[in-house]
């Protein structure tokens, strides 16, 4: 377990303003935030390379916010991989347990660790000329060699194009998954965040936003910069009225039924997915928001197709092929929509961070 | 018949190549026809039969081989203490916040810049007026001696070593050394395993540079050292012959001067150093 306890550091035009942060035991924790929100600047905090102005790290319940980076035994794989280049993979491999002096388990630890990165066959090569995707096995496998308490992981797919990404992405979930190794992963990358993730954290201008896994993420934004970052379809302003246990939201003239009572000034987020045409029955149940709504546009998105219908409030859902059949969603015609009041998330927007 | 507009275009870009290609060779024979225009004024055979047969070319080839001993031994000495020195103060230089780095550059860089005849004056007016008395105290002599001469190079190359090797340093991203510390090493194995060896090619270049300043220093040694029999390094050498009437024995050295230096730069370019920064 690895925790950040109220950091402030100030580093030119990067902050951490009073950040905390609890990554449990064999977590797959992903830190997300557009570029410049200080993630890299936390996770070297973490690794002891930066030393934080005021707050704590503790490793495992330890406080070790005063060792140097030498003596906390953390795996870190910058974004650049920062490979040896004067020294060749293998050589790359063996150079943690070399300095701490575990030259013993060298012949046990490398072949096994080369096996499980796939890079046997590149170990007497330089890394200089290797590609994007081996030189990232290699920097992993050279972190993973200390056996480190967490694996850190500067922006791991950052620099990589698309199909590599895909695949050392599912090669991080599955080597974490093989050893257990708890890790921070630092991303700007949504896709990357939902596929990869127990838990995320999402960072803006030096704060943490949110914690949670990525399904509350999604569909559960904390913040107005949450639900835009999470690329929330349908954002929109309304005005809540508690009603019993429940509320109802006004938004651009649309009254909207949710589960949880809300008041006062909000924002509503329903992903696209969330939104479906109305089958005839539904307006029987009501518990069921049901609305109609003229059809603007059809795109086909690969997984499905995204349909944009004119308001208010215009709105944007995901539908499938035989929901477009069944429903005949074209352009130009009148749906019924059918939103549940429990994918109907309200949230009362907090005041941005500062910077942003 | 009216060109098309495009060959217009091509005709002002082919006279703009010839102009910069144009002034790159005047730029190239100004250099080139001075130092061989310098060397064709002497007759070579000759001069190569008059050194090998006569006693006066027996003693003008002892003087010249006393001249490159002394020359090699006091550059090579200078460019071991400028680079024991140097290293460390580079490497602290580019990887840590230094407090007042505009003074600390400036004084580093002045005696680049600084007219070699005034460091000459400075370093006799310390060592000699100052700190004389001390030193004789101690029955060590600086002045006048190839002591003086290390002393007198190492004024000047010195801080060129500083900045050559720091450019090195500046050159390797300190994320090695960063991943190598998470990997357990102290700062200062990071140093000797990781920084030290990346900036390797770098640094031989500042010392190829550093030796080839020392090599060619004359002002401050002249200074310092006087231009004397003792202290005739290969620049004293030339003076000396110069200030004699002897032109010939001048150009002669001056070649050997020449082809030392051109060796060093060869060396450097060699080894990847692109820039010759002051």
């Amino acid at each position: 377990m690895i925790e950040a306890r109220n950091i402030r550091l100030r580093l030119g035009e990067f902050v951490l303003d009073d950040v905390s942060l609890r990554v449990n035991r064999h977590e797959y924790f992903v830190l997300v935030g557009p570029t410049g929100a200080g993630k890299s600047v936390l996770l070297e905090c973490l690794a002891g390379l930066l030393r934080p102005s005021s707050g704590r790290v503790l490793l495992d319940g330890e406080d070790v916010t005063g060792l140097p980076p030498e003596a906390r035994r953390l795996g870190y794989v910058p974004q650049d991989y920062a490979l040896f280049p004067h020294l060749n993979v293998r050589e790359n491999l063996e150079f943690g347990l070399r300095v701490s002096g575990r030259d013993s388990e060298i012949a046990t630890r490398v072949p096994a660790l080369a096996k499980l990165l796939g890079v046997t066959h590149l170990l007497a090569r330089s890394p200089v000329h290797l590609s994007g995707g081996e030189k990232q096995r290699v920097a992993l496998g050279r972190a993973l060699a200390i056996e480190p308490r967490v694996l850190l992981l500067d922006e791991p797919l950052a620099a990589l194009d698309a199909a590599t990404r895909r695949n050392i992405g599912s090669e991080l979930r599955r080597i974490h998954d093989e050893t257990g190794i708890t890790c921070i992963h630092i991303s700007h990358n949504f896709d990357e965040m939902i596929h990869l993730a127990d838990r995320v954290a999402l960072m803006s201008a030096g704060r943490i936003l949110q914690v949670g896994c990525p399904a509350d993420l999604l569909r559960r934004p904390a913040c107005r910069f949450a639900a835009e970052f999470m690329q929330t379809e349908n954002l929109l302003p309304g005005r809540a009225t508690a009603v019993g246990g429940a509320g109802r939201v006004l938004v651009n003239g649309l009254e909207l039924r949710a589960a949880v009572p809300c008041a006062g000034q909000v924002w509503v987020a329903v992903r696209a997915d969330r939104i479906g045409p109305a089958d005839n029955d539904a307006a029987a149940d009501r518990d069921v928001n049901v609305f109609p709504a003229d059809v603007a546009s059809v795109e086909d998105v690969g997984a499905g197709f995204m349909v944009r219908t004119a308001g208010p409030p215009d709105l944007t859902f995901l539908a499938t092929r035989p929901e477009l059949v069944r429903h005949g969603i074209a352009a130009g015609r009148r749906i019924r929509l059918a939103i549940p009041p429990e994918d109907l998330h309200v949230f009362s927007d907090t005041p941005l961070p500062r910077g942003t | 018949m009216k060109k098309p507009p495009e060959t217009g275009i091509v005709e002002t870009e082919r006279l703009f190549t010839r102009l910069l290609a144009g002034m790159l060779v005047v730029a190239l024979l100004l250099v080139a026809g001075a130092l061989v225009g310098m060397a064709a004024y002497v007759n070579w055979p000759q001069w190569i039969r008059w050194t090998f047969t006569t006693p006066a070319g027996g003693r003008f080839l002892r003087q010249i081989g006393h001249s490159v001993r002394l020359s090699i031994l006091t550059s090579g000495a200078t460019t071991v203490i400028a680079l024991v020195f140097g290293v460390p103060i580079a490497y602290v230089l580019s990887r840590f916040k230094v407090p007042f780095p505009i003074v600390v550059d400036t004084i580093l860089d002045l005696p680049i810049v600084l007219p070699p005849l005034v460091a000459g004056v400075a370093l006799l007016t310390v060592l000699r007026y100052w700190l004389g008395p001390f030193f004789d105290a101690l029955g060590i002599q600086i002045h006048y001696t190839s002591r003086g001469i290390v002393l007198a190079q190492l004024f000047i190359a010195g801080p060129f070593a500083i900045r050559a090797v720091k450019s090195a340093f500046d050159d390797t991203s300190p994320r090695y050394e960063a991943v190598a510390r998470t990997l357990g090493c102290t700062r200062f194995e990071a140093f000797v395993k990781v920084g030290l060896p990346l900036a390797r090619n770098g640094i031989l270049a500042g010392a190829i540079m550093t030796w080839a300043r020392a090599v060619s220093e004359f002002g401050p040694i002249l200074i310092f050292c006087s231009a004397s029999e003792k202290t005739a390094v290969l620049p004293i050498r030339v003076f000396l012959y110069n200030s004699a009437g002897d032109i010939a024995a001048g150009v002669v050295t001056s070649v050997v001067l020449i082809v030392m230096a051109a060796g060093a730069l060869v060396c450097f370019k060699l080894l990847g150093g692109r820039r010759l920064s002051l």
